[in-house]
Parts: C-alpha cells; sequence; structure tokens
C-alpha cells in the first residue's frame, strides 16, 4: 500500500499532492472510483471507523434521548485530509448504565471520540481512507451528554477547534497543533449550560476572528420528566411543546482566547424557539453573515445582520418564519447553498412526518418563496422525519443535490407491533437536481446503505478520500456511525478549492464564483455549519460536469474582499489564500 | 355452519357467490388441522375472525344478476387503541363481513353499508380502510356521488393527491357541477403545484355560500404562486372579510403585500397570523364527526377545530367526547374555552365552575376563571383564583402577571411590583411586566434611581419596545432626582420614538425631553404642535392636559413626573379573557 500523505503536513497541500498523484499515476479523479452496489457505499466499518452512538435510553422516555448524536469531518491535523469527530450519549436520569435498554458498545468508554484519517492510496489508484481512534492520546475528555458538534479555528492559530453541543455544559476544546486539545470553556467563556443540539462559528462583526452562536433547544431535566402519549394511548416520547423553549446565545470573541456573551446586546435575546438548526450565511448579498435558526414546532428566526453589532428578527416579513400555509414546521436540521444557480443563499429545512421537507428559494434581496411544491421535494418527504441533511453535488454535474438523513421521534405503531425494540427507524434519501428547480428521488439506485432503516441523525459533508467528490458521515441514534463514501462523482470533473482567510485560517462563509466557458456561473460558499448536530468540511468541491475547461474564479471574502484567480487546474485540490489573487473592485 | 368463502360445496343454493381472489394467512390458517380438545374453541374463534377478515382479501361478488370485483379493505391496527372505538369498528365489520355472505343482498344494500362502514373508518383517520371500504361502495353503486368524493377526501387527507383528483373527477363526472367537489379538486391540484388548473374550478365556489371563504382563500393562493400579488391581495382580503376567523389567511396576504413592495401591510397581517382555517360548509364531509366513537376520538376532532378556530365544532367535539368521559376536568377546561371562544361566555362560565367543582385546585381552571371574572369586574374573587393558581404553580407567569394587576389596583403597589417582577423574570418576553413593575414601583414611593436601573435594564432587553423606552424617556426628562435626570438621553431616546412613530404621546415626550434641557422654547414649540394635531383630530377631552403642560412650559417649568408617568399607555389594559382562552399555553389540550 502506498501511502502519500503524512500528519506532519501543516498547512500543507496534500490533498492536492493526492490528486496530483492520482493523476501522475494515470488514474486522476476520473478513474479512481470503483462502481459498486451504487452511488455510495458505506465504508465506517472497513475504513476503521466502529463508533456506536449509546443514547442511554432506559424506558423513562426522556425526550432528548432520540435526538443525537452528531458529527464533524475537519482536518484537525492539518495534514490535509478529513478527521472525524463523534459525540456520544450517555445516561439520563438516576438508573444506572446497566439499566440501559441498549448496553453501551463493549470497549469503549462513553465520551466523544477523534478519529484519524491516515488516508492512504491503494495500487489500483483507489484512495484508501483509514482511521485510528486517537480520543485518549487527543486529550479530549467530553463530559455530559453529547449531541451536536461545530468547528472552527477561533483563535486564529492555523489549527482547528472543537465546539460540543451537551445536555449539560458545552465544551471548547482548543487545537493545540500537536494532536492533543486542552479543554478551555471556562477561561473562553463559553460554557453554555441549556440544552443545545446545533451551534455555528461566525465572524459576525467582521473584525476578524470567529464568534460563536449557540441555538438552545427546551429546558429539560429528568427529574421533571414528562409524560406524554400516543395518539392510541400508549406510552410515547412529547413533543417539545411539553417543555419551555430555551434562548439561544452568541458568544463575541474578544481576540484575547475570551468571548463575552452578547446574547442581549445583539438583539439575539427578542426572539427564540426551539432551536435544533443553525446556519449562517450572507442572505441579502450586503456581505454581512446572517444567521437562520431552525426550530421544532416553532417559527424560525432569521437574523439579518444591522452591521452594526445588533441582529433584527425578519424571519417572518422574509418568508423563511412558517411554510407556504402560514405554519410552523418542526424544524431540525438546515442548509443554506446556492439550489438554483442564481447566486444567493436559498434555505432548506428538514421535518416531522406528515410535513413536507421545505425549500425556500431567495430573489437575491433576502426575500424567499417557499417553493417545495413546485420542486417535487413535498411528495416524498411527508412520510418521513427528518434530521441531518446536506447539499452537495454527489454527480459532480454543477448542480447541487440533496441527502437527508430520517428517524422519527415518536415510535411508529406498525414498528411497534412487530416488536421492534425501537420503533424509530426509517430510511434514508437522495435526491438528485435536475436543474430548473426540479428535483427527483433515486434512493433506489444510491447503494445498499440506502436499503437500511435506521434512526439518523447528524450529517457531515466532506471529501473524507480526497479524490474529488463529497462523501457523508452518517450519525445514527442507539446506532453505528456511516461513512458513505462516493462511487459517483469523481466520474466527472471538478474543482477543490481551500480557501485560507488573511490570517491562515478557512474563510467560513467565503463565496466562491466559478465561471466555465459558454456555462453558468457556479456559486458556491466555505462553510462549516448547517445540517443537524454536525459539522462539514470547509473546504469547496464544485462539480463542473463533463468539461475540464475553467474561466477565472472570484473569491468574495469575509472581510469584503473580493478577489479573482485565472488558470486554475480541475480534477485537484488548490488553495487561494486571501490577499494574494487579484483584487477585483466591485 | 361455517361458509368458507370460495367453498362452492357449501355455498347455500341462492346465496350471493362470493369468493377470496387470493388466500389470506387465516385462509391458511382455517385449513390447518386443530388437535381435538381445542377444536371447539378453535373454530370458535377463527368463525369470529373469518366474518371479519373475509374483507381483507379482494373479492368476486356476485349480487343483482352481476359479477362485482370488490377490493380488499385492509384491516386497520386498532391495537392500544379505546375500546369503545375497536369494539364499534370491530363489531361493524363483523356486520359487513356477515352482509358480504348473507344471500340475496341487493348491490345498493351492501354499497350503503360499505359506504357507512367507510365513513367509520374515515371518521377515526383511517384512511386506508376508508378507502377501500368507499371504492367498494362506488362500485357497487356507481352513480352515486357521495362514494366517489368521500374516497377523493380520504385520499387527500392520507396524502395521496393524484388518487384523489381521479377520485373527485370521477365525483364531477356524476355531478358536474358540484361546487364543494369543485373547489375540494382545486385544492389538490394546488397542493400538485397545479394553479393554472385550479383556479377555473373555483370560480362556482366564489359564487355560493359556504364556499367562497375558502375558494377566496384558493384563489388568492393560486395568484400567489403565480406572483399575481394584486389578485392575491384582492382573493385574500375578500376571504378574510368573509371569514376573519381564517387567520391563516393572514400570511399569503402579507407575502402578496410584501410582493407589492407595501411591507406596512405584510408587517401588520403577520401580526395577525394565526392557525384558523377558512371554514368550508361541506355536509357530507361536516357528518363525518357524526361516525366518530370513543371520547378519545372527539378529543381529537375538537382540537383540530380548536386548532382551525372553528370553536363551535370544538365544543362539539368536547361535548361529545364528555357524554362518554365526564370526569376529565381537562377537557371540561378545555369545554369551557371553547364555549367562550365561540361567544357563549357564560356557558364557559358554568363548565369552570363545574370544573372547579370536580378539582377545585386545578390549575388551568383557576386561572382562567380568574381572568374571566377579572373581565367581568369581580377582581377580589378573580385573585383568589389566581392565588390558588400559584400555590399549584409558583412559576406560572401569567397568575403574577394578573394578579400584580389586581393588586396594582387595589393600591398594593409594593405587592403589585414584587408579581410584575416575578412574571417578567419567569417569561422574559412580557415586557409590559417589565413596565409595570416599574410604575407600581414609583407608586410604592421607591427612589427614581430604582425605578430607572429597572426601566434601563427593560429598555437593554426591549430597545425597540415603545411601552419601555417611553416611561425611561418621561422619567428621566421629569425626575425631580439630579442622579436621574439625563435631558440630554430623554431626548435621544424621544426622538428615537418620534421617528418611529409621529404619534401624541411620543410629541410630548419630546417636549418634556427639551424642557430637561432647559430649552423652554422647543419644548413650548412640540407642545403647541401636539395640541393642534389633537384638536384637529377632534380628541378635545385631551386639551386640558396638553395645555396645562403647555403653560407649565412657557414657565419654564418642568412637569411633575407623577403626571408625565401618568399616560393612558402606562396603566394595564383592563383584563381581557380572550388572549388567555385563546392561546394561553397547555402542556396538552385537554
Amino acid at each position: 500500500m502506498l501511502t502519500l500523505l503524512t500528519r506532519r503536513n501543516p498547512h500543507g497541500h496534500a490533498a492536492s499532492i493526492l490528486g496530483r498523484v492520482l493523476a501522475a499515476m494515470g488514474l486522476s479523479a476520473l478513474s479512481a472510483a470503483a462502481v459498486a452496489d451504487g452511488y455510495f457505499s458505506d465504508q465506517a466499518e472497513a475504513s476503521g471507523v466502529d463508533f456506536v452512538q449509546f443514547n442511554g435510553m432506559s424506558g423513562e422516555f426522556y425526550m432528548i434521548e432520540n435526538l443525537g448524536g452528531g458529527g464533524a469531518l475537519f482536518d484537525y491535523d492539518n495534514d490535509g485530509d478529513l478527521d472525524i469527530y463523534l459525540v456520544q450519549g450517555a445516561m439520563l436520569g438516576p438508573k444506572a448504565l446497566s439499566e440501559a435498554l441498549f448496553p453501551p458498545q463493549p470497549g469503549k468508554p462513553l465520551t466523544d471520540r477523534l478519529y484519524r484519517n491516515d488516508l492512504s492510496v491503494a495500487r489500483d489508484g483507489t484512495p484508501r481512507p483509514r482511521f485510528v481512534d486517537v480520543t485518549e492520546a487527543s486529550g479530549i475528555r467530553s463530559a455530559g451528554y453529547g449531541m451536536g458538534v461545530t468547528v472552527g479555528d477561533y483563535d486564529n492559530d492555523g489549527w482547528v477547534d472543537v465546539y460540543v453541543n451537551n445536555y449539560g455544559r458545552n465544551q471548547l476544546w482548543r487545537n493545540n497543533g500537536n494532536g492533543t486539545f486542552s479543554e478551555v470553556t471556562d477561561q473562553a467563556g463559553v460554557g453554555e449550560e441549556r440544552l443545545s443540539v446545533s451551534s455555528a462559528f461566525v465572524d459576525y462583526d467582521r473584525d476578524g476572528d470567529l464568534d460563536l452562536f449557540v441555538s438552545n433547544y427546551v429546558y429539560f431535566d429528568p427529574e421533571e420528566n414528562r409524560e406524554c402519549s400516543a395518539p392510541d394511548g400508549s406510552r410515547d416520547y412529547c413533543s417539545p411543546r411539553a417543555y419551555e423553549p430555551a434562548p439561544d446565545r452568541l458568544y463575541a470573541n474578544r481576540g484575547d482566547g475570551t468571548f463575552e456573551d452578547v446574547t442581549a446586546k445583539s438583539g439575539i435575546a427578542r426572539a427564540f424557539g426551539t432551536g435544533l438548526g443553525v446556519v449562517v450565511a450572507d442572505f441579502n448579498g450586503d456581505a454581512w453573515p446572517d444567521i437562520y435558526v431552525a426550530n421544532d414546532g416553532m417559527a424560525n428566526q432569521l437574523w439579518r445582520n444591522q452591521k452594526d453589532g445588533t441582529f433584527v428578527d425578519d424571519g417572518l416579513l422574509s418568508g423563511t418564519a412558517v411554510n407556504m400555509e402560514g405554519a410552523a414546521e418542526a424544524s431540525m436540521g438546515v442548509d443554506a447553498v446556492d439550489v438554483d444557480g442564481d447566486g444567493d443563499e436559498d434555505l432548506f429545512m428538514t421535518h416531522l412526518l406528515g410535513e413536507t421537507n421545505t425549500i425556500y428559494i431567495n430573489d437575491g434581496e433576502g426575500w424567499f418563496e417557499d417553493r417545495t411544491m413546485a420542486t417535487g421535494l413535498a411528495a416524498p418527504s411527508k412520510g418521513y422525519t427528518s434530521f441531518g441533511t446536506a447539499w452537495f453535488d454527489y454527480n459532480n454535474d454543477g448542480w447541487l443535490d440533496l441527502y437527508i438523513a430520517n428517524g422519527g421521534v415518536n415510535n411508529f405503531l406498525s414498528l411497534v407491533l412487530q416488536n421492534d425494540p425501537y420503533p424509530l427507524h426509517q430510511t434514508n434519501q437522495l435526491f438528485v437536481n435536475l436543474g430548473e428547480g426540479q428535483f427527483k428521488e433515486v434512493t433506489k439506485a444510491a447503494g445498499k446503505v440506502f436499503k437500511l432503516s435506521e434512526v439518523s441523525r447528524g450529517v457531515a459533508c466532506g471529501d473524507v478520500d480526497s479524490d474529488g467528490d463529497a462523501d457523508l458521515l452518517v450519525v445514527n441514534n442507539n446506532g453505528r456511525a456511516r461513512l458513505l463514501v462516493n462511487q459517483e462523482g469523481n466520474r466527472r470533473h471538478w474543482l477543490g478549492l481551500r480557501l485560507l482567510d488573511a490570517r491562515g485560517r478557512d474563510a467560513l462563509g467565503a463565496r466562491v464564483r466559478v465561471e466555465r466557458p459558454k456555462q453558468r456561473p457556479l456559486w458556491r460558499r466555505a462553510r462549516a455549519d448547517g445540517s443537524y448536530a454536525s459539522a462539514n468540511d470547509p473546504r469547496v468541491l464544485v462539480g463542473l460536469g463533463d468539461s475540464a475547461a475553467l474561466g477565472p474564479v472570484r473569491v468574495y471574502w469575509p472581510s469584503g474582499l473580493v478577489e479573482q484567480w485565472s488558470g486554475l487546474q480541475a480534477d485537484r485540490y488548490t488553495t487561494l489564500r486571501e490577499g494574494e489573487g487579484q483584487e477585483v473592485k466591485s | 355452519m361455517i361458509s368458507l368463502p370460495g367453498s362452492d360445496a357449501r355455498r347455500p343454493a341462492g346465496s350471493p357467490r362470493c369468493s377470496q381472489v387470493r388466500g389470506s394467512g387465516l385462509a391458511r390458517l382455517r385449513r390447518a388441522a386443530l388437535p381435538g380438545p381445542a377444536l371447539l374453541l378453535g373454530w370458535a374463534i377463527i368463525a369470529w375472525a373469518q366474518d371479519a377478515d373475509t374483507l381483507a382479501a379482494p373479492l368476486s361478488w356476485e349480487g343483482g344478476g352481476q359479477t362485482y370485483k370488490l377490493v380488499a379493505v385492509p384491516a386497520p391496527l386498532l391495537e392500544g387503541r379505546e375500546p369503545a372505538m375497536q369494539q364499534a369498528l370491530g363489531s361493524l365489520r363483523r356486520e359487513l363481513a356477515a352482509l358480504v355472505r348473507k344471500p340475496g343482498v341487493k348491490p345498493v344494500e351492501l354499497g350503503e353499508a360499505f359506504g357507512h362502514m367507510g365513513r367509520h373508518y374515515h371518521a377515526h383517520h383511517l384512511y386506508g380502510a376508508a378507502a377501500g371500504c368507499y371504492t367498494n361502495a362506488e362500485t357497487l353503486e356507481p352513480g352515486v356521488f357521495r362514494w366517489p368524493y368521500l374516497l377523493g377526501y380520504a385520499y387527500y387527507q392520507a396524502s395521496h393527491p393524484h388518487k384523489a383528483v381521479a377520485a373527485y373527477r370521477r365525483a364531477l363526472a356524476i355531478q358536474p357541477g358540484d361546487a364543494a367537489a369543485q373547489l375540494r379538486l382545486a385544492a389538490v391540484y394546488l397542493e400538485l403545484n397545479q394553479p393554472a388548473v385550479a383556479e377555473p374550478l373555483l370560480e362556482r365556489p366564489l359564487e355560493q355560500d359556504g364556499l367562497r371563504e375558502a375558494a377566496a382563500f384558493l384563489k388568492g393562493k393560486a395568484a400567489l404562486a403565480r406572483r399575481d400579488y394584486e389578485n392575491a391581495v384582492r382573493y385574500l382580503e375578500a376571504a378574510l372579510a368573509e371569514g376573519p376567523q381564517a387567520t391563516k389567511a393572514h400570511y399569503p396576504l402579507a407575502m402578496a403585500y410584501r410582493g407589492l413592495g407595501d411591507v406596512d401591510s405584510a408587517r401588520r397581517h403577520l401580526k395577525l397570523l394565526g392557525e384558523g382555517e377558512p371554514r368550508v360548509v361541506d355536509p357530507l364531509v361536516d357528518e363525518l364527526g357524526t361516525f366518530l366513537t370513543g371520547a378519545r376520538t372527539h378529543y381529537f376532532r375538537a382540537i383540530e377545530a380548536v386548532r382551525d378556530g372553528h370553536y363551535d365544532e370544538a365544543v362539539y367535539g368536547f361535548t361529545e367526547a364528555l357524554a362518554q368521559d365526564p370526569d376529565n376536568v381537562n377537557a371540561r377546561v378545555s369545554l369551557a374555552r371553547s364555549l367562550y371562544l365561540a361567544g357563549d361566555r357564560e356557558g364557559g362560565h358554568e363548565q369552570l365552575a363545574d370544573a372547579l367543582r370536580r378539582q377545585p385546585d386545578h390549575l388551568l381552571g383557576n386561572f382562567l376563571m380568574g381572568v374571566l371574572l377579572d373581565e367581568q369586574g369581580q377582581p377580589g374573587k378573580a385573585a383568589e383564583h389566581y392565588q390558588v393558581t400559584l400555590a399549584q404553580d409558583p412559576e406560572h407567569a401569567g397568575a403574577h402577571y394578573y394578579l400584580a394587576t389586581v393588586l396594582l389596583g387595589q393600591g398594593e403597589f409594593a405587592r403589585a411590583a414584587e408579581h410584575y417582577a416575578a412574571a417578567w423574570r419567569l417569561e422574559p418576553r412580557l415586557a409590559s411586566a417589565r413596565m409595570l413593575e416599574a410604575m407600581a414601583l414609583l407608586e410604592a414611593g421607591a427612589p427614581h434611581t430604582t425605578v430607572r436601573a429597572r426601566l434601563d435594564q427593560a429598555v437593554s432587553a426591549y430597545p425597540d419596545e415603545t411601552m419601555v423606552v417611553l416611561p425611561l424617556a418621561r422619567l428621566l426628562a421629569t425626575s425631580p432626582d439630579a442622579q436621574v435626570r439625563d435631558g440630554a438621553r430623554a431626548l435621544t431616546l424621544g426622538e428615537g420614538l418620534f421617528e418611529a412613530s409621529p404619534r401624541l404621546e411620543n410629541a410630548e415626550t419630546l417636549a418634556m425631553a427639551y424642557a430637561a434641557l432647559g430649552r423652554y422654547e422647543d419644548a413650548v414649540a412640540w407642545q403647541e404642535s401636539a395640541i393642534s394635531a389633537t384638536a384637529a383630530a377632534g380628541q378635545f377631552f385631551q386639551l386640558p392636559r396638553l395645555e396645562d403642560a403647555l403653560s407649565r412650559y412657557q414657565d419654564r417649568e418642568r412637569l411633575p413626573t407623577s403626571v408625565a408617568l401618568n399616560a393612558s399607555m402606562l396603566r394595564p389594559p383592563p383584563a381581557r379573557a380572550l388572549g388567555p382562552f385563546r392561546e394561553y399555553p397547555t402542556l396538552s389540550a385537554y
């Protein structure tokens, strides 16, 4: 086996090295795909990801036990490939671990896990992600009942840090740059104790460092557990309406390793709900990041950045708080991308069984229309309860496709009657973007892994094997994590970009416009947030279709600077640094 | 004798031929050999099950000289449901199965029986079974409108829009001009994103009483989908004029106004957004409610009616449910709420009183009784109920708030302030509680520094909320305490208020701020403007107060704080039970 990458390659271009070597071997991305049984194959077990989420179920129907968990795809060791962080549950309430209905994985402590990717290339040119559990060596000792995770380099030292959402106090892990992490929650002042599932790093004040938004869910206490019933009278999980919603939090980075809680000062305290998902993007094209919060069963918020450190909730008027019927939906996961290729950020939310997942199309001014019916995404979603989601171009045809992770929150009677031990599971879905605003479900062709019926929650998207197409990390509640490796995308051409800002940090929020000869331009955004309880690969992966021809690539940096690069090569990763391109005056 | 389907040898002469199209598990079980001692019991069980299960597979049924292909009616999963419902549906299914086998039954008779069974299933939201029954009813009675019509509705509710379209189309082939069917079909086409097909179907419903409101609503939505904002506004405004309870219509209306660039109107309608559905007078669908059995199903129907703003229906549902479940105090409180919201305040009062007789410490019952008595001008009695509520739940923000208001009215200012403070601490979004706490503290003689601190805190949390910004501005402008008075900040706040809303009280506040800064000429000018505008508006009752302030400014005097803060908007509004009865959050609706 030929090992191409080393972990001692700080800020290196290992992934581009891999791409170049693959090309030199005459394999390139185009021939690296091995056709398995469909577009994706689950390679978690084969690659060493042996994580099984433990939800602490003990028959008490604690509503939060079926909410977790999440995972992150991020390059913690700066070796150019994606590593994995997975959050772990714990027991809830007074019962002992021995009373758990589903015992934890033997031999694995109940803590979050960090897996290092030792990516290599097989003799046939196939990239082989290989994950090694390095939790113990990393120094990460998670506490609390893990729900979700987000990543970002909050201290601008070039090493990405980890923020974990817990039931219980959240934790911030500072990356020491040597494979280890130190907990700095207290020093940083971000030990939010309310129940949070998702969060996002965002430089909302554009002062050059990452601030932190934490979306909180409800005030839950096992000692005050509510008893709720299914329509048939049997015991079931409560809806969030049984609990008080908890306010979200915004922390401003002071730039010295500490944060200030600016929730009230920024206006964020004025509205909140049962927050489960959060995504940050510039929705109205004013170059300032806005924040969108997906609430479970309550109106969602769209926090418009007022450019003075404050926000105003414009969810209702923007058309994104409720669906086209004027009804608040049970929003879980959320993602924002340019679905229709018109250069602005559209929104997509996943919802509860009986509701549709909902897509809001942006008119460019930050006003949205619910176009769920028109896109064909409504009917296929009504039978599912959906959580994590990812917009990604799985077939690299230049249109963003859609993955949805499903699994119920209330027992399915049909499964109960089959004596199913955990009657919440459903299959996951894949939709291909046909262009012209239409989608088609292609789940059946997507591979055996799509036949699995599980209780899926978090989804993170990234190119785990650095072969030029996007893979998926799927976290299952009370189940094994799945690593869906894409077997389809790199049959076509692609462009991979890592965007580093002037401080050498992944430029979260930077937007990229990729010109192609005689074809529409493609817009993408560097992002780690979105989905549900999870963090994505911040690199930008652009499917180019059947032509490798590229025009200029323009980057709209979060600082406001706009730069352009020409002559970039397709089918490889390239790092673009702020300040090194040709400035474009707007 | 057990008549096995498909066993011609056992079929009595003249009985309808009735054969299973394909075998079922139970059919196979029937043929299994049973050991001797269990034989009798076994056959008894099989016989019981067999009658019902006759329906679970497709049938070829002969009657009236014709052969009818009947579809399977899947046996719904009833396990865990209310015994009364299980019993009723099980018994009906067995009767229907027996009828299928009974000799000499006419197709129309069997068709009605399937339809009857279908409506029972439908009423209990068992759409798959209902659809099977309706399909068979339609097969047996091909010219009868109601079966394909109800089938379409069942398919629609079960999220099978294409099947719903086909069924409604068949219904309309029987009664081409039926406006209700046209309306229902249009709704499905809209869901299928085919507004161009939907819109012509709405013309007749628009002309028909009972359907006009829903038709206008759908017309408006169709226009909105086409981005024809003007027509969307026209139809949605018409829908709301016809049925103001259809608060759901405010959302598409707001979006239509937004499309026209009228953001103010859009915001106004967004504030009115609710869950009330447009009413559809549809006897065939409405009749389904009479097929419900078991209290729980009535509860669910009632709750849906509450959500849709159809309070008369909710009253019916809760009343029916309570007839079977009279000791359910929660449901009785829900009935009281529904009665009140349907306009029967006396009935609501009676049901609340009944609920509290059954459970004197019922939390929500006491709270609502308090609010109701408060509204009726009996604050003393109301306070007793608030106290009971708080004894049960010391963290009941609503009870703290209303009790504080009663205490304020009774002159117990310090206690009122305590309860207002408890209210906003428990429910931070209660901005009015913050303001009223400050006012109560002021009345209780608290130092202005304390009052200012409270208002500063409130403004920090709600910088755009007039009801906290205005009293702070006025306190800063008029306080005799030099440590508190801050004319410059009062002016800044006052200007912000006036800019946001050029109203009389904001103009007065600006005059107060100028007086605080010693700029009495400006104060006089603003006050004179306020007086002119008030006189022009014919609000002469305001003039003595305004003119008194004017003369003070002309004499280069500030207003006393007590006068400045004696504004109507700084006092609690009269208690109104409508809000708590309609919207008070509860863990469960019954």
